[in-house]
This record gives structure tokens, C-alpha cells and sequence, in this order.
């Protein structure tokens, strides 16, 4: 009897807890949901009032990724604080976290004044459902001149979500890659610099069988390309050089034009079918590195420009030629290095570099933001000369000495090393101060002259100023990326973010890659492979994107 | 005799399969290390090689210039290891002790309390979330409470009291302990070798987790080791990818040093856990 | 309702109806009940808790719209996995790789432990010891770059081992065959010597005098190994057997992601590497949430069978 008794005292205390947490639960929830937001209207007028009567610093908590510095300690990040009467906070997440960790705090609601971010469904979602704020109504009275010519700039308007906008886009150059050749191999091979995609052939044969370094051993590669992990083997560099050949900006996720005046998604054109099949021949022929598709792409070059010094292939795809050439240059001072300018295309596609939309990441301002004034004000300040100048270079008079004007507004940096040293590691960074880069700009070793150009952003884009250390002005590449950026073409439905546009990308490009892949590599059954992947792809969404695709190409031509 | 040499042969046999084995696994690691220190020509030319050719420590120095912090982050790193594996070890202790007590009142429903968890959660934003909401944000405490229990150790240690002798405990009944002292006098100090073994599973998580430490911590000051080891491998392939300049550096070699910089301090503790698991504890601590 | 509370193991029922007086029993652990209520606080607080969020798995969940708000749509999301092909070619080989997991590492770790056991040279022992434990220190992303470079077919150590005996053998890496043994072979170089662990501490508590008693018997040490030390450790292998299989599912998301490539996706995609790649990158929360949910209930299915088989061998099962 008296278990029985003791198990119903159980059963109701068991009961009794299990509501407990379930209510626990819920409350803390709702807590979070109803405190949030009415926490920030608080602090908000507060904060305002603080900022009329220029009081107390207006504080900012903003989530960027890759940041070292102390707003506490920095000296150029006290100097922004200072001038912009801010105090910041900045919420550091290391790279391979980043999009995970910022999902999670918008998802739960947390206290943030500004966020950087790739645009894409997420920020769909969060714009629809009113989780981040809309710029418009702050710069509706034309107090954020530079932020305003931004976001309503032509190469951007496809940001907008629903005609408004939420991201403002940290400018970039279109194209920063570029390639290199060893033109001592093709001296040696009496060769000339390949103008299209038959006499590229022909370099890369004679690179791999023909003994371009003149040791009487075969092994060297006309390309040596890693591929591992990579979702997107089209996205590859060196795979892009050839696949433009057949397409404006190839690559998966892009659009083509085709004669009739549609448009189709670049994985089941024609186009890259043709490209995929000038690879799988290289392959074929060994003309690429047998371990690629293993191999680990090294995001900072490391390997890529290791091996390339080592001499073990003739064609790099880099950013960054500087370290490919000194790094060639220490063990082999023999070696003379060109850039390979981009091929003139098959069917008439003209020469050209690939575009990334002229942006990489942006700024977002969160529903939870205490002042989104001031967030617009500091952005706007960071696209002044000054701003520039102050997150590139540092402080006049300790980061630099001075600099000098090449005329036409080109700036030549003359840098204090010890100074910067002390800030940052100017071995990872160069003398170039990391907010420069994925905080408010992107554009590196650059400014873009906006005020110069009447506030009409597309016009100061083209017409970018380049700003560099004096070290790097006199390199044989300094004009690297202006160079490439000449090739660049946008394909069609360039930075259109449209949910209908994009469906289950993921999945849809997991499809893609796969089918290339198993094409390329068996030349033998290549169509039946590219045929069944085209398949797949269509019925996974595909066809819809495609139908939307061209309503939406011809509504806005 | 016979039976003396195939004793010997088949201890040959095992100490050249161990040792081969040992080797396989010291190769690649010796190869880190040697490329860690080697000058950045030397391991352009030649990549692949195991005896070292030159030296030099440029690639450590960078490392720990680069992390300002690393002496702090370093301290951040044990505090959260000993806090994190003395905090889980009393609670494992604790509930592990008393499920294995075969006849306790409601046992089964608290062992399927524990069990569930293993295999459902509600996933990551709730757990945010409740953290945040508990204040634990930016402490250590968030990077250790939340995941003080593993119900797998727990597992293994009740499995492991359950098989103790009963008699240890009937003897110190008579001398008048209650179940707590039982626990604390005798109970631990006979099972030193599965709790040196769950403390090393407990330690080692802490002190290689950085999940945690992204999702809660976001001061850059609070950061324990592995995040800034990470940071710095991980951000140094972001900068060079989107174009920054850096002439100079050999991020290979770079990588290889933090990988060294984060096994280092693994290797000077270990041994000290390690006699736990050579002796054995038992002798004598009861007479059946 | 009231069986539930009846204690699992009907050697305990007896037991209870014996002891008679339910609550004195009761009162006779009350000192251990006092000591579990910060671990039953812990499990509340830490698990339970956030536990609402599985609702996720039955809701089309948005982020803004958040758990209480966001729609519900039943089993639909459960639907849409079985209707998907790679989700189902994911969770074959998921299941296959988990069980060429079990048959492999599992005893090859307890074979290591036994091994290690029979050193008597204490320095030689420490010192393979701390060897074998070293890799599980390296993340997956340095391991997998170690292995590329030897399994690489351009100048890898195993291709150029293999080549020089006249024998060519294919990429490995990137043959849908092998990618499985490469994913086994792997595991087995970083974690084999972790999990001697927990065998080497229970080997460790073997109580000495067997070994005294079985050597006066006059046992050499093949025969130790098989009287005393196996029959030692049996329990604790019976237990990590267990664990091990309700856990296999969610094994290796890191070290898939970092060894595999889209050629091996027919073999080598398991479950969240797909989700990883596919769903959670095109936020489809839901869907991850239903596909992690069904894995917990093929997991929590796997260790209550096991656990149930391992009983009706009369082994100690975990509960």
C-alpha cells in the first residue's frame, strides 16, 4: 500500500516538475521576446537625447568577424571612437563560425547595433520579417550623402529586398584574381602568350611533356589545381580561366545569355558543357595534376605559391602576385614571371575575368539596434576621404608619415613600420590596417571617389583611386587588380537576390558539382553523365528557376 | 622450454607491431614539427623531409607576437580545463554513484531521464538562448556548466561502481559512515584508475573545444587558447583570400607551428595522469 | 502509468517486494538522493529546458516567427526526407559506414589495450602510451591534409610504395570503392589510441591477486590474458559496446567533411555532412531538424535493442 502511495507522491511530483520546465521554458523565452524589444526603445531615447547634447558616448555592439583589435587599446580604433563620439563594442566570431553564430543571435533576439553579412536567403527572410531595419527612412532627408549614393547605386539596386533597403554593400573591386605565367618556360619553349582556348591548349601540353624548365625530367604541369572540399569545382580559378573562354563569367549560380535573347543558368547551358569537356580532355591527357580533386585548396595561397615556386607547373590563378613572385624568386632567380591576360572566347565571347558584383559582404543594422542613426553616421564617415584614410592607413603622424598625391588622386603611403607593428601584425596584414578590409569597405589599397563624383557611386567605381604603400607601388603587379577588374564583365541577373532566383541553392549546386565531376573525369561517358546531372538538376527546382529567371530578365531588361 | 620461446616470440611480436604502430602515428607528427621549424627555402625545395635540415624558430616567434594574448589566453584555457573537469567529475561522481545502487527507489526513471538526453536536444538557439538568459555569457562558467555532464562518462563510471564489491560498503556501514562519506572515503580513492580516465576524457574535451567558447564568448580578451590558435590559421587564409598583400609570410609553416604551440602543454601534463593508469589500485583494499 | 516507475530489471522487482517497507528504503538513500539533486537540476536546466525546440522539427520553422509563433505542418518535413533520394543515399551510408565501424575500430581498440597490457618495460609502455594518444590532439582538417599527401596518387608514400613493387593502385581518395576504407584506416590512426583508454583503466582495476593466484596455478600469459584480464574488462567492453552503437549515427561529421569530395558522395556522404552542406546553408531548419530527430529515434531504437540483446546474454547492461 504504502508504495503505491509513494509512487503517486512520484508521479505527481515528476508532474509537477515536468510542467515546471515546460513553463520554465516558455517563460524564458517569451522573457527573452518581450524584454528585447523594449529594452532597445528605452536605451533608444536615451541614447538620442545623450547625442543632441553631445554627452556620453553612443554605444555600438557590432558583430564582424576576423577583428584582433581592441577598441579599449587600438589607437586607431580610440581615434574613430573619439571622432565619431562612439564607444564600440565589437563582438569578434572567428571566420568558419561566423554565419552560424550570427543566425543564432538574430534568431534569439539578442541586443546588436550593426552585423556584417552575405546577402542571400537569410537576409531575405530576416528583411520580410521586419528583424533588421530598413536604411531608407534614415537617409529620406539626405543627412548620409555617401551611405545613400551606395545603396542606391545602379551596380547594387538588385540588393534591394521588396524595393527596400536593408544591406549596405562594402565595395570591392570586380575582380581581384588574376593570372600569371612563367614566361621563361615560354622562352624556352619559344612560345608566346596564349590568346585563345586552342593555343592555350597547345602552352599547357608543352608545359607538361616538353621539359619547359630544361631539367630532362617530366615533372611539370601546365596547371596544378586543387579541388578538394570544394563544393563548386567551376569555382576554381583555374578552371575559370578556361571556362570563360566559353561564357561570360562562368561559373555555377551565374547566368548566360543565349542568342535568342533568354536566359538559362550557366550548370545546363551549353556553354559549360563545352568548357567541362575542354577540361576532361586536359585530363585525359594528363595535362593536369593526377591528385586534384584531393588535394586542399589553401585560402591563403600557401601551397599553391610553395609549389609554384618549387617550379612544378607554369599557370597560377592568385590575388596576391607579389608573394607568388617572391616566393619564386628565393629559390629560383632565373624564373620571370608575366600576367596572363584572359582569353578571347569561343563564339565570339569576348575576353573576360569574371565579376563578383563589385562587393563582398555588407552592413545590416538589427531590429535591436539602440541608435541606428549614429550606426548610418559612422558608416558614412568611413566612406569619406578621411574615414579612408583613418581605417586604411592609420593616424598622420604615427602609422604614417605622410603621403604624396600622384595628380589625379592616387596616394602613395609613406608608412612608419614600428608604429604599425604595434597595432597589428603587419606580417599577416601588410601595412595596410585590418579594419580596412570587411568592416565598412572593402575596396584595399583603394578609395573610391565619391565626393569627387558628385555623390554618383557607379561613376567614382569606375573611377577608383589606388592608395598604396610606397613598397608596393613600385612592384611589377602594382596595378593588379585594376587590371583584372578592366576584363570584367557582368553576366546577366548580376546581384538580382530574389528567393525565386536562388531556390534550394545548396542542394541544387551539390547536384551540379557532383555530375560535373563524374563527367570531366570519364571522357568516355561524358554526355551520358552530363545528361543525367542536367536531369537531376531540373527536377530538383531548376526548371522553375529557369521559367522565373526569364520573367524576370525580360520585366527588368 | 617450448613454452618459454613462444612467450618470447610472441612478445617479439608484439613489441615490433606496437612499435610500428607507434611509429605510423610519430611519423606525420615529427614531419609538423620539422616543417614547423624549418627555414622557409629549405621547405620550398624540399617539402617531404623528415630529418631537419635547418632550424629556425621564426615561425613561433610570429605566433606568439601575433597573439598578443597568448600568455593570457593560455591561463583562460587551464582555468576553464580544471574548473570545468573539477565541476564535471563532482557531478558525474554524484549521479553516477547513485544509479549504481541497484535497489533505489525510482532508479529506472532517473537512469531514462539522463539517457534521453543523449540522443535528443532541442538544438542550438534554445540552448543560446538559456545561457544568455542565466547571464553566463562571456564567463567561464558558460563555457563549463553547460556541458559539466556527459551522460557517456556518467555511464561508464556508474557501470564501473556497480561492479565494486559490495562488502566495502557493508564493512564501512558498521563503522557508522553514511552514503556521502562511503562515497568521499572509499568509493574515490578505489577508483582512481576510471576517474583518472573520465577526468582526461573530461580534461581533454575542455581544453580542444572551441565551439563553445565561439558561441559564448565574444570579447576578444575572454578568448581561451584554441579559438585564438584557430583564429589565427583560419583568418590567416581569409585575409590573403580576399587579396590583402602579405608579403613574407609562409602560412604552411605558420600552421604548423600553432598545431605544435597547442599539443605542447597536452604533453607536460599527461604524464602526470598517466601512473594512475599503470598501478594496480585494488591491492589490498579489501579481503573477500 | 504506475509501471513505469517499476525499476527495469526484475532481479531489482523482487528485491522491492522483499525489502517490504517501500519507504524506509526510501529513507535508507536519502543521502544519495540529497547528492543527485544537483545533477537532476543540471539535466532539467541544461537538457530539458531548451528541449522545446524539437517542435522545430514539426513546424515550417522561419527564424523571425521563432518556435511559438512559427506554423505547424505535421510529419511534412518527415515526408519530404523519405522523398528525397540523397537524403536516403546519405543514410545508407551512414548506416553501412557505422557498421563497418563497429566490426573494425571497436575491436581493434580493445586488441590495442590488450597489447599495451603485456609490456612489462613500464618507459617503453609510457612512452607508445603517449604516442598513440597523440593524433587525437590534431584537428581533422590537419589530419585529412597528412593523409592527401600520402595517399596521393601524383607522389604519394602509399602509391609510391606500391608502384615500386610493380603493383598500380587507382586514387583512392576519389574511387567511390575505397573512400570507405580510407574513412575506417583514418579513424583508426587518430582515435584507436584514445579509446584504449577506458580499457587500460579498467584493466588497470583488475584486482592484482587473480594475476598472483593465476600465476601460482602456474597460467602463463596467453592464459592470464584469457582467465583474468579479458573476464576484468568484459563488463566495460559489454558497456562501450552499447554506447558506442547508440552513438555511431552522428560519428565523423569532421572527418567526412574534411576527407571527401563530390566523386565519393555515393559512398561517402553521410547524414550531416549532407545536411550541413545542402539544408542548413539554404536555411531549411526544419528539415535538418527532421532529419536529426529521425536519427534520435534510430539511435535511441539501437541502444535500447542492443542494450535488451546484451541482457538476455546475462551480461550488466547500462541499465
Amino acid at each position: 500500500m504504502k508504495r503505491k502511495i509513494y509512487i503517486r507522491f512520484l508521479t505527481v511530483c515528476i508532474s509537477l516538475l515536468v510542467l515546471l520546465v515546460f513553463s520554465a521554458g516558455c517563460g524564458t523565452v517569451t522573457d527573452s521576446k518581450g524584454s528585447t524589444p523594449a529594452e532597445p526603445t528605452e536605451t533608444d531615447s536615451k541614447a538620442t537625447a545623450a547625442d543632441t547634447d553631445s554627452g556620453a558616448p553612443v554605444p555600438i555592439r557590432w558583430v564582424r568577424t576576423g577583428n584582433e583589435q581592441d577598441p579599449k587599446k587600438d589607437r586607431i580604433l580610440l581615434e574613430l571612437q573619439r571622432r565619431m563620439n562612439i564607444e564600440l563594442e565589437i563582438v569578434s566570431i572567428p571566420w568558419d563560425q561566423y554565419p552560424n553564430k550570427l543566425n543564432i543571435m538574430m534568431a534569439s533576439g539578442e541586443q546588436l547595433d550593426m552585423a556584417n553579412c552575405d546577402p542571400g536567403k537569410t537576409l531575405i527572410e530576416w528583411a520580410r520579417n521586419d528583424i533588421i531595419l530598413s536604411y531608407d527612412e534614415y537617409l529620406k532627408d539626405g543627412k548620409y550623402p555617401y551611405v545613400s549614393s551606395v545603396v542606391n547605386s545602379e551596380a547594387y539596386k538588385g540588393l534591394k529586398i521588396d524595393g527596400k533597403v536593408y544591406f549596405k554593400p562594402l565595395g570591392l573591386c570586380p575582380q581581384q584574381w588574376g593570372y600569371l605565367i612563367r614566361q621563361d618556360w615560354l622562352d624556352n619553349l619559344g612560345l608566346d602568350i596564349p590568346t585563345n582556348i586552342d593555343e592555350f591548349y597547345e602552352v599547357i601540353r608543352a608545359f607538361t611533356y616538353d621539359d619547359p624548365d630544361k631539367n630532362n625530367k617530366q615533372d611539370t604541369y601546365g596547371l596544378y589545381v586543387r579541388a578538394g572540399g570544394d563544393a563548386d569545382p567551376t569555382e576554381l580559378q583555374t578552371f575559370s580561366y578556361i571556362l570563360r573562354a566559353y561564357a561570360i563569367n562562368a561559373g555555377a549560380g551565374n547566368w548566360v545569355e543565349l542568342p535568342d535573347g533568354t536566359v538559362t543558368r550557366y550548370e545546363v547551358s551549353d556553354a559549360a558543357k563545352e568548357g567541362a569537356r575542354f577540361i576532361a580532355k586536359a585530363i585525359k591527357e594528363g595535362l593536369i595534376n593526377k591528385d586534384w580533386i584531393s588535394l586542399k585548396r589553401d585560402s591563403a595561397q600557401g601551397p599553391e605559391s610553395d609549389d609554384f615556386a618549387a617550379g612544378k607547373y607554369g599557370i597560377a590563378p592568385t590575388s596576391i602576385p607579389d608573394v607568388f613572385n617572391q616566393k619564386i624568386m628565393s629559390v629560383n632567380s632565373d624564373a620571370k614571371l608575366a600576367f596572363l591576360p584572359p582569353l578571347n572566347g569561343e563564339n565570339d565571347v569576348p575576353p573576360n575575368s569574371g565579376n563578383n558584383g563589385g562587393y563582398w559582404w555588407g552592413n545590416i543594422i538589427p531590429k535591436t539596434c539602440r541608435n541606428p542613426e549614429k550606426v548610418i553616421e559612422l558608416l558614412d564617415y568611413s566612406l569619406t576621404a578621411e574615414g579612408r584614410e583613418l581605417t586604411e592607413y592609420g593616424i598622420q603622424g604615427i602609422h604614417f608619415t605622410d603621403y604624396s598625391d600622384d595628380g589625379s588622386g592616387g596616394r602613395i603611403y609613406r608608412i612608419n613600420k614600428a608604429e604599425c607593428d604595434k597595432d597589428w601584425d603587419t606580417q599577416k596584414n601588410g601595412y595596410l590596417y585590418p579594419l580596412a578590409w570587411g568592416g565598412f569597405n572593402y575596396y584595399e589599397y583603394a578609395y573610391i571617389p565619391i565626393t569627387e563624383h558628385n555623390f554618383d557611386y557607379d561613376e567614382a567605381f569606375k573611377n577608383v583611386k589606388a592608395w598604396q604603400p610606397e613598397d608596393m607601388a613600385k612592384g611589377q603587379f602594382a596595378n593588379w587588380q585594376i587590371m583584372n577588374t578592366s576584363y570584367s564583365i557582368p553576366s546577366p541577373l548580376m546581384n538580382v537576390f530574389d528567393d525565386n532566383l536562388l531556390g534550394d541553392e545548396q542542394k541544387l549546386l551539390s547536384i551540379f558539382a557532383e555530375g560535373w565531376l563524374k563527367s570531366v573525369v570519364d571522357i568516355d561517358n561524358f554526355d551520358r553523365q552530363w545528361d543525367e546531372m542536367t536531369e537531376k538538376w531540373m527536377n530538383a527546382g531548376g526548371k522553375e528557376i529557369i521559367e522565373y529567371g526569364n520573367k524576370y530578365y525580360k520585366e527588368n531588361k | 622450454m617450448l613454452f618459454r620461446k613462444r612467450i618470447s616470440l610472441a612478445s617479439i611480436l608484439i613489441y615490433t607491431f606496437l612499435t610500428f604502430f607507434a611509429l605510423i602515428i610519430l611519423i606525420p607528427v615529427w614531419h609538423i614539427f620539422v616543417i614547423s621549424t624549418s627555414s622557409p627555402t629549405v621547405y620550398i625545395t624540399d617539402p617531404y623531409h623528415l630529418i631537419p635540415k635547418s632550424f629556425s624558430l621564426a615561425e613561433y616567434k610570429r605566433a606568439f607576437h601575433s597573439i598578443g594574448g597568448i600568455a593570457r589566453a593560455l591561463l583562460i584555457s587551464i582555468e576553464i580545463t580544471v574548473l570545468g573537469t573539477v565541476l564535471s567529475m563532482f557531478l558525474t561522481c554524484c549521479g553516477a554513484y547513485t544509479l549504481s545502487k541497484k535497489d533505489l527507489p525510482g532508479r529506472s526513471i532517473l537512469f531514462r531521464i539522463l539517457v534521453f538526453t543523449m540522443f535528443f536536444s532541442g538544438g542550438l538557439v534554445p540552448f543560446y538562448i538559456l545561457v544568455r538568459n542565466l547571464k553566463l555569457n562571456d564567463t567561464i562558467l558558460a563555457l563549463t556548466l553547460p556541458v559539466a555532464i556527459s551522460t557517456y562518462n556518467l555511464i561508464i563510471m556508474k557501470n564501473y561502481f556497480t561492479g565494486l564489491p559490495v562488502s566495502l560498503e557493508e564493512s564501512a556501514k558498521i563503522d557508522g559512515y553514511n552514503d556521502i562519506q562511503i562515497l568521499y572515503k572509499i568509493i574515490i580513492p578505489i577508483s582512481k584508475p576510471i576517474i583518472a580516465a573520465i577526468s582526461l576524457f573530461y580534461a581533454v574535451g575542455y581544453w580542444n573545444d572551441y565551439f563553445m567558447a565561439t558561441l559564448f564568448i565574444s570579447s576578444n580578451n575572454m578568448f581561451p587558447l584554441q579559438i585564438l590558435l584557430r583564429q589565427m590559421i583560419i583568418q590567416n587564409m581569409v585575409l590573403a583570400q580576399v587579396g590583402v598583400q602579405t608579403v613574407g609570410s609562409n602560412p604552411e609553416q605558420f600552421k604548423m607551428a600553432c598545431i605544435i604551440i597547442g599539443i605542447i602543454p597536452v604533453l607536460c601534463v599527461y604524464p602526470f595522469v598517466q601512473k594512475y593508469f599503470t598501478k594496480g589500485i585494488m591491492l589490498g583494499a579489501v579481503k573477500e | 502509468m504506475s509501471q513505469e516507475f517499476l525499476p527495469a530489471s526484475g532481479k531489482a522487482k523482487k528485491q522491492l517486494f522483499h525489502s517490504g517497507n517501500f519507504l524506509k528504503r526510501v529513507n535508507k538513500y536519502k543521502y544519495l538522493y540529497l547528492i543527485f539533486i544537483p545533477v537532476l537540476a543540471w539535466y532539467i536546466i541544461f537538457c530539458y529546458i531548451p528541449m522545446y525546440g524539437i517542435v522545430m522539427a514539426f513546424q515550417d520553422y522561419t527564424m523571425s516567427k521563432g518556435f511559438f509563433a512559427s506554423p505547424f505542418v505535421g510529419f511534412a518535413n518527415f515526408r519530404e526526407l523519405f522523398q528525397d533520394d540523397y537524403f536516403l543515399r546519405a543514410f545508407s551510408n551512414t548506416v553501412i559506414i557505422a557498421v563497418y565501424r563497429m566490426l573494425t575500430e571497436f575491436p581493434f581498440s580493445i586488441i590495442l589495450a590488450l597489447l599495451l597490457n603485456e609490456i612489462r618495460h613500464i618507459k617503453y609502455r609510457k612512452t607508445i602510451q603517449t604516442v598513440i594518444y597523440l593524433p587525437h590532439f590534431l584537428s581533422w582538417v590537419i589530419v585529412a591534409s597528412i593523409f592527401i599527401t600520402v595517399f596521393s596518387p601524383e607522389n604519394g608514400l602509399v602509391t609510391t610504395l606500391f608502384s615500386t613493387v610493380g603493383v598500380q593502385i587507382p586514387d583512392v581518395l576519389t574511387a567511390a570503392k575505397s573512400f570507405r576504407s580510407v574513412l575506417i584506416l583514418t579513424d583508426i590512426w587518430k582515435e584507436s589510441g584514445w579509446m584504449t583508454v577506458i580499457y587500460v583503466a579498467a584493466i588497470a582495476a583488475i584486482d592484482i591477486q587473480l594475476y598472483e593466484a593465476a600465476t601460482i596455478d602456474g597460467a602463463g600469459r596467453w592464459l592470464q590474458m584469457w582467465y583474468v584480464t579479458l573476464p576484468g574488462i568484459r563488463n566495460t567492453i559489454v558497456i562501450m559496446f552499447i554506447l558506442t552503437l547508440g552513438q555511431i549515427l552522428t560519428w565523423g561529421f569532421d572527418q567526412v567533411y574534411n576527407f571527401y569530395n563530390p566523386l565519393v558522395y555515393d559512398t561517402g556522404d553521410i547524414l550531416d555532412t549532407y545536411i550541413f552542406r545542402t539544408a542548413l546553408a539554404d536555411i531549411r531548419f526544419s528539415y535538418a531538424a527532421a532529419a536529426g530527430l529521425f536519427r534520435s529515434v534510430i539511435c535511441t531504437a539501437l541502444l535500447l535493442v542492443s542494450n535488451k540483446i546484451v541482457k538476455l546474454f546475462g551480461e550488466e547492461s547500462i541499465y
